[in-house]
């Protein structure tokens, strides 16, 4: 008897809603694919719940696994020594990546959770280019990170981050 | 009257005492960390460090006492480090204040010694470097290069840092963009000087 793969999924976010996606798209996923690969396509001829992620979110990132379906698998850590260029940011995932603020982080949790690296990666690169060229407070007003350092540690980034002639 | 404001200012100086006593016995109550950014799992804050530059990262790290934590345990190093790129942005818009810490930072002075002798002032311009009073040079030719297109000839780049006083900067560029000179000149920096870090 020859096995036939299934060809595609139902996910359901945690608000209920169900999407219909290809395997392909939904194996950009790697823990959807390890559960496929460990359940087998009978017990997965299911529903996938998708506990942590809402409608709209896991819409979006369907929408980048759909576009990015045959992009070749990214090589294991090579970014072992080196510091990943921010500004390496695909024209298409720059614009995929022009939403609020809130929904920017809601797709980098999503794509942590279902282990999607090259849309974390996307993510992470996004915020960071928001990052760069502010100071610190820029960043606190930008982000809405509360300044939670007592004023002797306040006290030694100061001395860590100023010039000394011998130090 | 005169014993009496005697009393008086040990009074004030005994009331002032307890004042500070008081303020230094009562416990900071660390804020509870809202921002999407410092709530995101620690992994993800990691990985966004990763993402960069090292004078950024410091930036980043002195925002709030996780985000400190992670770049103390994974970045931190006595010396600033700074990147070419963050000193000269060239796509990048960066604010006024930005601009003054990196000057602060890579801002030379002028006491720098070198066998004793005070030198002058290290001058860096884009795409040029005065070698006179850095401490410490090194480079290699790498041909690593990110997100080129399959068969696309990978292009040498020469990676490079130059340090002074407590600063050290990156900086690569094109190979082809180095000129014969500025390859003498490192040439006979490398041989002539110790790395002192």
């Amino acid at each position: 008897m020859s096995e036939t793969k299934i060809q595609k999924l139902t996910l359901v976010a945690n608000d209920g809603n169900k999407i219909e996606v290809d395997r392909q798209v939904a194996e950009k996923s790697v823990l959807i694919k390890n559960m496929l690969d460990d359940l087998g396509d009978e017990q997965m001829s299911t529903e996938v719940p998708i506990p942590n992620v809402n409608d709209t979110v896991l819409k979006k990132v369907i929408e980048w696994c759909e576009h990015h379906k045959n992009d070749p698998a990214a090589p294991q850590d090579d970014d072992s020594d080196s510091r990943k260029k921010t500004t390496d940011i695909d024209e298409w995932d720059q614009k995929f990546m022009q939403v609020d603020q809130e929904m920017l982080f809601e797709i980098i949790l999503a794509s942590n959770y279902l282990d999607i690296k090259p849309l974390l990666d996307v993510g992470c690169k996004t915020v960071a280019n928001m990052i760069k060229g502010k100071s610190p407070e820029e960043i606190r007003k930008t982000f809405n990170i509360t300044n939670d350092f007592t004023p002797e540690e306040e006290e030694q980034i100061r001395r860590e981050n100023e010039w000394a002639e011998d130090r | 009257m005169e014993q009496k404001s005697e009393m008086d200012e040990q009074q004030y100086k005994l009331q002032e005492v307890s004042k500070k006593d008081k303020m230094a016995m009562t416990l900071f109550k660390r804020p509870t960390p809202t921002g999407p950014l410092q709530t995101l799992p620690v992994e993800v804050q990691a990985m966004l460090f990763q993402h960069l530059p090292p004078a950024t990262q410091r930036i980043l790290g002195a925002t709030s006492k996780t985000l400190y934590e992670l770049w103390k345990k994974f970045h931190f190093e006595p010396l600033i480090r700074v990147h070419m790129d963050e000193v000269y942005p060239y796509t990048l818009i960066t604010t006024f204040d930005y601009r003054q810490i990196l000057k602060g930072w890579t801002d030379p002075r002028l006491v720098l010694k070198r066998n004793n002798e005070v030198v002058t002032e290290l001058q860096i311009e884009e795409g040029n470097y005065y070698f006179e009073c850095a401490f410490k040079t090194h480079g290699k030719t790498t041909s690593r290069f990110g997100n080129l297109p399959m068969g696309a000839e990978r292009p040498r780049m020469y990676e490079g840092e130059i340090g002074y006083g407590f600063v050290v900067i990156e900086h690569e560029s094109l190979v082809e963009e180095i000129h014969e000179h500025d390859e003498e000149i490192l040439a006979t920096f490398e041989d002539n000087y110790e790395p002192l870090f």
